[in-house]
């Protein structure tokens, strides 16, 4: 007797069907695998983070009206020159508009001992009153500093230069660790740069070279090789001069003294 | 069992997926960053020249010799001479290294010295100099070099270029000359001179206008354009060749219009030049050896000026094709243009650095003529020249160090050189009316 079957039923149990849930299953568990590894991954080591110097943003608006030199000798410290700076400049603590901070109160006359508590009462309101303003005036300074720091640099601050105009950056590092070594590999290369120099001759040719540098944590040179020399003796000589004369080398951090004694810096003479 | 085995192997996977096991992978972090220094301070080497030792027949040559190569080497940029008052060596101190005391010199301050003798017989000089790097001990030049009594001069030029090819590796510049257009009694002429504005000589007397000069890579043969009269009373601008060995003239091309702005390539295998025979001004490639030209750009707007990156495989030019005139680069044959300056009104007559790594420009800003300099593909653009007039047609020297131009600072224009960052600027020629369009050539295999 023939039995009428639904048009969409297929017959079950077949070879490409057990092949079917087979790959579906290890398409399953290789899912949970990777998942599985990536929360090994880091629960047990969080990735290291990217070294990312700051980025800074160059708009050519029109040919430079700036000589060269001008511009050498103008121009305002790159962020990075900045960051090594060891303190900012202290920020104004004190308004400028008298207008925003109430007066002194006035001192209570000896004779009136009667009116000594009402006036102490009034003084103490007054206080807390001109706290209050004075609060509210710093916050209103420090929220005008803030503005003001994302303003364009006026002339003052530094040359407005047109063509090759370095405008405000956008830092791609977030990151505080990194931030932290990279600032000492900073002022390693600012101290280097003091003694980084070359006659004229050798200027002109645009030789390079790269040196790998060991520094213990007394700041002195433990070892130090070319990673790559620039062929020419001379070039390598100013090189090994510059590394030579900037001993003793800024102290390491104590949480990178490691780091620096023994993977050690590399730098590259002049890029 | 089965399932087992499969996730085991899944799981392998996912990890040699992820990377080496974590902890391993903190041992391997190294930071291979490297940090630039940044461009080192300059100093110019003490340089001490003592003078050179000579008897009474050859103290002229002697001083010509000192006075001529102090001269080249002072051109330079790079040295500061030492007074000779300061010097505390004895006479009978010898010229090479270990037979002099270093001490004598490093004590003063003197970095390089230069120590030479003439001797004379009849018919030759002969000079012997050594350069010694007193500081580390080290002879870096040792060179005997023999001549014809009148050629002191030029063994100075000599002596002065190894010098430097001694401490650069780069040939000197001091056998080099520049070309220039002069205007001297309304008509415009042909002119070159020694690369420090001496020696000036004319080279053409068409009384017509002649311009735009071009040395080939040999420095032997000079190519210009000339408007040049026809039967028909016209004048065409045509292209011409003075060879300097044969002393002949060869008329290069006289297509109708313009033959104009010729530069040699660097391999000596034709010319580029633009040409507007066919209507509107292009590039061609004109090889006089084979008598073909060889079209390279094909555009709606004017091109001219081409220029030669070093090695021959790259052309700048300027090209209107995109509104104002600007900086344009291609291949050798005209393939892939792009424009590489959209600063400024417009830009003109580019030069490519011998070293391959520059462009200079003229761009036209605040109503006059600057000179800029930047990189091939159109960065970094850096000025030169401000507030000096109009400044016009620069050319890189053949060792990349200096910059010729034009300028009319003074009111006429005259040709000055500059170094490549723009300073130093020192003027060239005097007395030979308005002069533009200096070129400056490789050192001649030959004086002429």
């Amino acid at each position: 007797m023939a039995v009428a079957l639904p048009m969409d039923a297929r017959p079950q149990g077949t070879g490409e069907d057990r092949d079917l849930r087979l790959g579906l299953r290890i398409s399953l568990l290789a899912h949970v695998a990777l998942a599985i590894g990536l929360l090994i991954r880091a629960a047990v080591a969080p990735p290291d983070s990217i070294p990312l110097p700051p980025t800074l943003r160059v708009d050519i608006v029109g040919l430079p009206d700036q000589l060269k030199s001008e511009a050498e000798t103008l121009a305002p410290p790159s962020e990075e020159e900045t960051s090594a700076q060891t303190s900012p400049p202290p920020s104004r603590a004190e308004p400028e508009d008298d207008s925003l901070v109430a007066p002194a109160p006035a001192r209570p006359a000896p004779k009136a001992q009667a009116k000594v508590k009402n006036s102490e009462k009034t003084a103490a309101k007054a206080k807390a009153e001109r706290d209050k303003k004075l609060k509210s005036a710093l916050n209103r300074i420090k929220s005008l500093n803030k503005i003001s720091d994302f303003e364009e640099p006026s002339p003052k601050s530094g040359v407005r230069i047109k063509g090759n105009r370095i405008s405000r950056g956008t830092s791609l590092s977030g990151d505080a660790r990194e931030s932290s070594v990279l600032s000492y590999d900073d002022t390693v290369r600012v101290h280097l740069q003091q003694n980084w120099s070359l006659p004229v001759w050798l200027a002109r040719q645009e030789l390079k070279a790269k040196v790998m540098v060991r520094i213990d944590s007394r700041g002195r040179l433990v070892d130090w090789h070319f990673t790559q020399a620039s062929g020419n003796p001379q070039f390598d000589e100013q090189v090994k001069r510059a590394l030579r004369e900037s001993e003793p080398y800024p102290r390491p951090p104590q949480n990178d003294a490691q780091r620096v004694a023994l993977q050690g810096l590399r730098f590259a003479f002049p890029l | 069992m089965k399932r087992f085995v499969w996730f085991g192997g899944f799981t392998f996977v996912a990890l040699a997926i992820l990377g080496a096991p974590p902890w391993a992978h903190a041992q391997e972090a190294q930071p291979n960053a490297y940090i630039a220094v940044g461009k080192a301070k300059t100093r110019k080497t003490v340089f001490a020249f003592p003078e050179i030792q000579s008897d009474a027949n050859t103290r002229e040559a002697a001083r010509a010799i000192r006075e001529t190569a102090t001269a080249d080497l002072t051109f330079m940029d790079l040295f500061k001479f030492m007074d000779g008052r300061a010097f505390i060596e004895k006479p009978d101190a010898g010229l090479q290294v270990g037979t002099f005391q270093n001490s004598d010199w490093t004590s003063i301050g003197a970095e390089l010295v230069l120590k030479a003798k003439v001797t004379r017989t009849e018919a030759s000089l002969t000079l012997d100099a050594y350069l010694t790097d007193v500081s580390g001990s080290k002879q870096l030049l040792g060179k005997r070099y023999l001549a014809t009594p009148t050629e002191a001069r030029s063994v100075a030029h000599t002596l002065a270029n190894d010098v430097v090819t001694a401490l650069t590796g780069s040939p000197g510049i001091f056998k080099t000359k520049i070309a220039m257009t002069c205007e001297k009694g309304g008509k415009k002429e042909i002119f070159f001179m020694d690369f420090d504005g001496t020696n000036v000589r004319q080279l053409t007397r068409h009384r017509s206008i002649a311009f735009a000069p071009a040395w080939n890579p040999d420095g032997t043969r000079l190519a210009y354009s000339l408007f040049n009269p026809r039967r028909d009373h016209t004048k065409n601008i045509d292209l011409f060749e003075f060879d300097f060995v044969t002393n002949r003239l060869r008329l290069l091309s006289n297509r109708t219009g313009m033959n104009s702005g010729a530069a040699y390539a660097p391999d000596g295998k034709g010319l580029a030049l633009t040409m507007s025979f066919m209507g509107n001004p292009e590039l061609f490639l004109l090889d006089p050896a084979a008598g073909t030209i060889t079209r390279l750009t094909k555009s709606l707007g004017v091109d001219v000026d081409p220029t030669w990156s070093p090695d021959g495989s790259k052309l700048a030019f300027v090209s209107s094709r995109s509104g104002p005139a600007m900086v344009f680069t291609m291949n050798r044959d005209g393939s892939n243009p792009q424009r590489v300056t959209y600063a400024g009104q417009y830009n003109a007559t580019p030069s490519w650095s011998a070293r391959g790594n520059k462009l200079a420009f003229a761009g036209w800003l605040d109503g006059r003529f600057d000179l800029f300099i930047m990189n091939p593909d159109g960065s970094s653009i850096e000025r030169l020249t401000k507030n000096q007039g109009n400044n016009e047609d620069p050319h890189f020297s053949p060792d990349g160090n200096f910059i010729v131009f034009s300028s009319d600072r003074t009111g006429s224009k005259n040709v000055y050189v500059m170094n490549a960052d723009g300073s130093y600027v020192k003027r060239l020629t005097f007395g030979l009316g308005n002069c533009t369009t200096p070129k400056w050539s490789v050192p001649p295999p030959r004086s002429f």
